[in-house]
């Protein structure tokens, strides 16, 4: 089907739909420990008398705000630019040049699958409000849309350098090559492998947050929970063992079934000189990462990830600091093989295998181990001082943290080569990092007064990815390292981005 | 700006000496201006006076909440933070200094955390001079050069006579565009 895209367009009319669900989330997740008082009762209840205006009220403002906003945007292609027009009170014009274009990503929500429309998201270069969206577009209406954006960008930065003579002509979707597809057994192995102990951390802090609201606003929880002790539902250390027992299943399956939705029917294409990665059951994502926008390639793993022999891979794309989260692609559940395939397709010649690794000094160790114990000594005082009968909790904590900092020392390692950086570390996990030297924005020579007195130094590097360090060397190697690395950026004529 | 690599001049492979290359030890660092030691001094006694402020406030207001013993010590605290606060910053004046490389410039600062941050001009994002109120009664201005990498990554050079905080910052300006041509 062919589209005019120099007239004015609408989106899809699906998007009246979920705008209106938009504004419904944002006011839930405003008003919900209201909501939650009203089902629940409570000694809040009176409040209950005016609920009722006041969703009639939202509802028929959101859904007539929803309307207007679905008629006044409008969206064109004119002089090689995206034009967005929109706004109900107050209007906006939005300009945005191909050339400044770095991405187009659909995404799909359950709503979006059953009506068949995507959603788009423009990823641009600039650093601030560098991200625009439509929320739904039928299925070849997105498709034409990025198809010509992309193709029109390509021409354009075939014009602009010409003296490319290898310029590579626009792949067409049929050039891609599957890298990795998650089976459902892979897919179970992912889930079961994630950090368990992370995610019943946060669930412990979401109960907490829930909790600290339902209070605030007059429902004591507090008052619940002793009332059911008292009547004997929850009798003394067994229940607490049986409660932790419960909570670490539920944050397990949690957890599980999290990672199954989200990574549902996985697949990483290698389209070009880019990567397409899409994945989710009910909501489908689609995201993209160019070569020359990665500055970091990760790959990690923790003793259940290398029971099953798989890494969690993370591309990080240059980002301005405001979308940090949204610039790195995670790929889990990628064998060696693919970890290696992804390595090659990057960077030329780059073996892992064949790193010259270096570890850290020893007195890494020692000033983590000094610094541990101290702390832990203090803690351990405190505790003993007004609470001895959990005097065992800081003990346990601080043999844990001792252990940790071996563990933490023996992972440290770096290697340089004639192109490329490494640095390892981890704890339990191991999670190793590579960056082509050209890719390197600063680099900086650092020395704590405990360095100094041992004659070591540290070794920075800035990315527009982050930053990474290789802590206590001898000073002279730092140097020289330094020197090296600073060598590398300026002889190299490749540009970072 | 291109991304493929321009294979203009001819290949070569040579063996990097690491000995030979150019390094920080022969570096000779230029110190920042006399004045600017007045600054940091005035900088940190205004510090010093909101630091009290706060901590005079706060005794009026919450003195009974305070065990007796945190009371008597607290004071002594302070006053060795501060004048310890004192000692670092103004001796640490003297371990600042920059240099203008060909294809970079550096800055070394610290007394007892040192650093010397090095930034190519190529990847030099922009650069801006600045005056503070303070810099500004002693006619001193801060060159900031910015990078892609971040605020760790970025560097910023105070106690310069403002004519040559724009004098380097040309010459940056220059060296960028240089770079972009060759």
């Amino acid at each position: 089907m062919n589209h005019d895209f120099s007239v004015p367009n609408r989106q899809s009319i699906i998007a009246i739909a979920l705008i209106i669900y938009k504004t419904i989330r944002v006011v839930v997740r405003q008003v919900w420990p209201f909501i939650i008082i009203v089902l629940v009762g409570g000694n809040a209840s009176s409040y209950s008398g005016y609920l009722l205006p006041i969703v009639i009220g939202v509802s028929l403002f959101s859904m007539c705000w929803a309307v207007l906003s679905y008629f006044k945007y409008y969206f064109y292609i004119k002089d090689d630019e995206l034009v967005i027009e929109k706004g109900v009170l107050s209007k906006t014009k939005l300009n945005i040049p191909f050339d400044r274009i770095q991405s187009v990503n659909f995404q799909q929500n359950i709503i979006h699958q059953l009506t068949s429309v995507k959603k788009l998201e423009i990823d641009t270069a600039g650093s601030s409000g560098s991200e625009f969206s439509m929320e739904a577009l039928s299925l070849e209406k997105a498709d034409a849309l990025r198809d010509l954006i992309l193709k029109r960008k390509q021409e354009l930065t075939q014009v602009t350098s010409l003296e490319n003579e290898e310029q590579e002509v626009i792949e067409a979707e049929e050039d891609r090559t599957l890298i990795l597809n998650l089976s459902i057994e892979d897919l179970i192995k992912v889930g079961v492998s994630q950090n368990h102990f992370r995610s019943a951390g946060l669930i412990f802090a979401g109960l907490f947050y829930v909790l600290s609201q339902l209070s605030e606003i007059g429902l004591n929880v507090d008052d619940r929970i002793e009332g059911y002790i008292k009547q004997g539902i929850l009798p003394g250390i067994i229940a607490i063992i049986g409660i932790v027992i419960l909570f670490f299943v539920i944050s397990f399956l949690i957890t599980l079934v999290r990672s199954v939705l989200v990574y549902y029917n996985l697949n990483l294409w290698r389209i070009g000189d880019k990567y397409k990665l899409e994945k989710g059951l009910f909501t489908r994502k689609e995201t993209t990462a160019v070569d020359q926008k990665i500055q970091i390639m990760e790959w990690s793993d923790n003793p259940l990830k290398r029971l099953f022999n798989y890494f969690d891979v993370q591309l990080k794309q240059a980002s301005s600091v405001q979308v940090k989260s949204a610039a790195s692609i995670v790929i889990p559940g990628c064998s060696p093989s693919h970890v290696e395939t992804l390595q090659n397709n990057w960077l030329n010649d780059f073996e892992y295998s064949r790193l010259d690794r270096q570890s850290v000094s020893h007195h890494f160790l020692i000033r983590k181990l000094f610094y541990n114990s101290l702390f832990g000594a203090l803690f351990i005082a405190v505790v003993y001082f007004f609470k001895p009968q959990f005097v065992l909790v800081p003990i346990g904590y601080t043999i844990f943290k001792l252990v940790a900092s071996w563990l933490q020392y023996k992972k440290r390692s770096f290697a340089v080569t004639d192109d490329v950086l490494y640095i390892g570390r981890g704890t339990f996990g191991f999670h190793h990092a590579i960056m082509p030297l050209f890719k390197i924005q600063s680099v900086s020579l650092t020395q704590s007064l405990y360095e100094t007195r041992r004659d070591l130094a540290s070794v920075n590097v800035m990315t527009a990815s982050g930053s990474m360090s290789i802590p206590f060397i001898p000073k002279q190697l730092a140097r020289k390292l330094n020197d090296y690395l600073l060598f590398s950026i300026e002889s190299s004529r490749k540009h970072w981005m | 700006m291109c991304y493929i690599e321009l294979m203009a001049t001819p290949f070569e492979n040579n063996q990097i000496d690491i000995e030979a290359l150019p390094s920080l030890e022969a570096i000779n660092f230029t110190p920042l201006e006399k004045g600017y030691l007045n600054v940091r001094v005035i900088s940190l006694f205004i510090f010093t006076a909101l630091v009290l402020a706060g901590y005079f406030g706060f005794t009026q207001v919450a003195s009974n909440d305070i065990p007796k013993e945190i009371r008597l010590v607290l004071p002594y605290v302070l006053l060795v933070l501060i004048v310890v606060l004192f000692i670092v910053s103004i001796l640490g004046v003297k371990r600042k200094g920059y240099a203008l490389r060909d294809r970079d410039i550096v800055y070394k600062k610290g007394l007892l955390w040192k650093s010397i941050t090095t930034v190519p001009f190529s990847r030099i994002q922009h650069c801006e001079v600045k005056q503070g109120p303070i810099a500004r009664l002693f006619n001193l201005a801060v060159l900031h050069i910015y990078t892609a990498g971040g605020s760790s990554s970025d560097i910023s050079i105070p106690g310069l006579l403002p004519d040559t905080a724009q004098t380097m910052k040309s010459f940056v300006l220059q060296k960028i565009k240089s770079e972009e041509e060759e």
